[in-house]
């Protein structure tokens, strides 16, 4: 038997896209709404308090509309990231895709894919009809200057020059794409609480994300101080500082990459052992 | 002389462990499986059975009794704590893809989702290499409805219907239903019991678990009458001239004792 066949998993995918048509479509486009949103109540909001169509005096707020989508990406990654398999939600949904004749690496790859690119895709979609409304409502506006908030998020966000790094031009979009595809990868890696407890997704996906972000490395800290002493922190920076930052940057995404690596690990080994009820999943 | 007795001796012996081989890879075979929903209470406790292949098996016991728990171990739905399901030789528990498009399951209760039936079919169609377009026509039809109808707009009942009417026609060697009748009319369990006969094949099993005795009686060939660590009987029941009263069987066999008419 083959643990995969490109033709069965693009059967999973028509099946999937069928079968959760109009969640996939309605979330969708809920997605391209919120993310259009600040743009729209900005203007209406400016529209309504101040004559700017006379006097042209709005600025065009391009940083700050740029954070407001990058806060907005970042909820809906951890929100996304829980549905990764909302089919397993419900009992019902269960018994349709766990006995879909097609193996678990099939299913599961499909998952991932929607998870990891298709969302991206989405989220994209949305910053660019973000952008076009911004355009339109600086039309309006008598001798005003147009920003693009695309580029503003996609270039700005990944400048890396803080690091000390400069990129050249011609390689900036294979950077974007790799840092896109780093983080998203580990976004997702939430969703290995889905995988082991399907209701309560999101309380319980935003739940790991705060412990993996904010508890975990106080804990770190706090168990790294009863151990080490201050001298032999600040002997560490001081080597931190000296040491090659390339060398630095390459184990620390090492490290990440086996992470995520196993947390997908996983992940799959707990969607594979799914089943129809469990304790706890009832 | 003597070569042709032998011959035909190692033919016959030949042809015999064949039908063995063949008759152990066509049926679902459950041996020594142990089950439980909890650590405390095992549904099924050592419990063995095997379906052949061909005909229609009712499935019966009382409540708690583990028909249904049953249904979803031989589709890999759950995994046995210790013994195993096998189907077609394959352990059910691995749910192979050459496995699950050969057994296909009706549960109790079945939401289907908010698109047209032409759209659902045509996206569960490849997974199963024997589905019959024609036969899901006729099932339907059997049932007074049409291929042309949104199943967001149908009722529980109706979304039964057509879920049997799916499930009949991917023609899987393995069709089990759990509690088929529950929820139809009584015009639709007629119906029901003539779409099933119609779409019935040699080589099809149909299992059905059922508490409705009287809605199915007539349409089986087999029945199972089950406790959580034994099955109290097996037996087929075309062989008996007269009609069966399963309601009857049942309780004589449940309660060890004979019922007055």
């Amino acid at each position: 038997m083959k643990a995969f066949s490109f033709d069965r998993f693009l059967n999973v995918a028509r099946w999937d896209l069928s079968v959760n048509s109009r969640f996939y479509t309605r979330s969708s486009l809920l997605m391209v709404a919120i993310i259009s949103m600040p743009v729209v109540l900005y203007y209406l909001y400016s529209m309504l308090n101040r004559n700017f169509f006379l006097t042209g005096d709005v600025s065009d707020d391009v940083e700050t509309f740029s954070v407001i989508l990058a806060l907005i990406g970042c909820a809906y990654v951890v929100i996304s990231s829980g549905y990764m398999f909302h089919n397993l939600l419900t009992k019902q949904g269960r018994i349709s895709e766990l006995t879909l004749p097609a193996t678990n690496l099939e299913r599961f790859l499909w998952h991932f894919v929607v998870i990891v690119i298709g969302v991206q895709v989405v989220y994209f979609f949305g910053v660019v009809f973000a952008d076009v409304l911004h355009a339109l409502f600086r039309l309006t506006i008598p001798g005003a200057e147009i920003k693009s908030l695309t580029k503003e998020m996609f270039v700005n966000c990944f400048n890396l020059e803080d690091l000390g790094h400069t990129i050249d031009s011609n390689h900036v979009f294979g950077v974007m794409l790799f840092f896109i595809i780093l983080i998203s990868c580990y976004c997702r890696s939430f969703c290995l609480v889905n995988a082991w407890k399907y209701r309560y997704n999101i309380p319980l996906t935003f739940l790991i994300y705060f412990i993996l972000n904010s508890v975990l490395p106080l804990v770190v800290l706090f168990i790294g101080k009863l151990f080490i002493t201050w001298e032999t922190l600040e002997r560490f920076g001081n080597w931190l500082q000296e040491a090659n930052a390339d060398v630095i940057l390459v184990c620390m995404n090492i490290f990440a990459a086996l992470l995520y690596i196993g947390i997908w690990l996983l992940t799959y080994r707990l969607y594979c052992r799914a089943q129809i009820t469990t304790r706890r999943n009832p | 002389m003597l070569k042709y007795p032998s011959i035909f001796g190692g033919y016959f012996c030949l042809s015999y462990f064949c039908s063995v081989l063949f008759n152990y890879y066509t049926m679902i075979e459950i041996k020594n499986v142990t089950f439980g929903y909890n650590k405390c209470y095992n549904v099924l406790q050592d419990f063995s059975l095997q379906f052949k292949k061909g005909g229609i098996y009712g499935l019966l016991g009382k409540n708690g009794t583990g028909k249904s728990t049953l249904l979803y171990l031989m589709t890999g739905l759950l995994r046995p704590r210790q013994g195993e399901v096998r189907v077609d030789g394959m352990l059910a528990s691995k749910r192979l893809p050459e496995m699950m498009q050969e057994i296909f399951i009706v549960p109790e209760e079945y939401d289907l989702p908010r698109i047209s039936l032409l759209q659902y079919v045509r996206s569960l169609k490849p997974f199963y290499p024997k589905f019959s377009d024609e036969l899901l026509a006729r099932c339907l039809s059997g049932f007074d409805m049409t291929p042309l109808i949104d199943l967001g707009s149908l009722s529980m009942g109706q979304k039964k219907k057509v879920y049997m009417c799916i499930a009949l026609a991917t023609n899987t060697d393995y069709l089990l239903m759990d509690e088929p009748t529950n929820g139809l009319d009584i015009l639709s369990k007629s119906q029901f019991r003539k779409v099933v006969i119609e779409g019935m094949t040699e080589d099809k099993t149909i299992i059905i678990s059922t508490h409705q005795v009287h809605d199915v009686e007539r349409m089986l060939d087999h029945v199972c009458i089950i406790e959580p660590n034994k099955v109290l009987l097996d037996a087929p029941l075309v062989e008996k001239d007269e009609p069966v009263d399963l309601e009857k069987l049942f309780i004589e066999t449940l309660t060890n004792k004979k019922v007055e008419e």
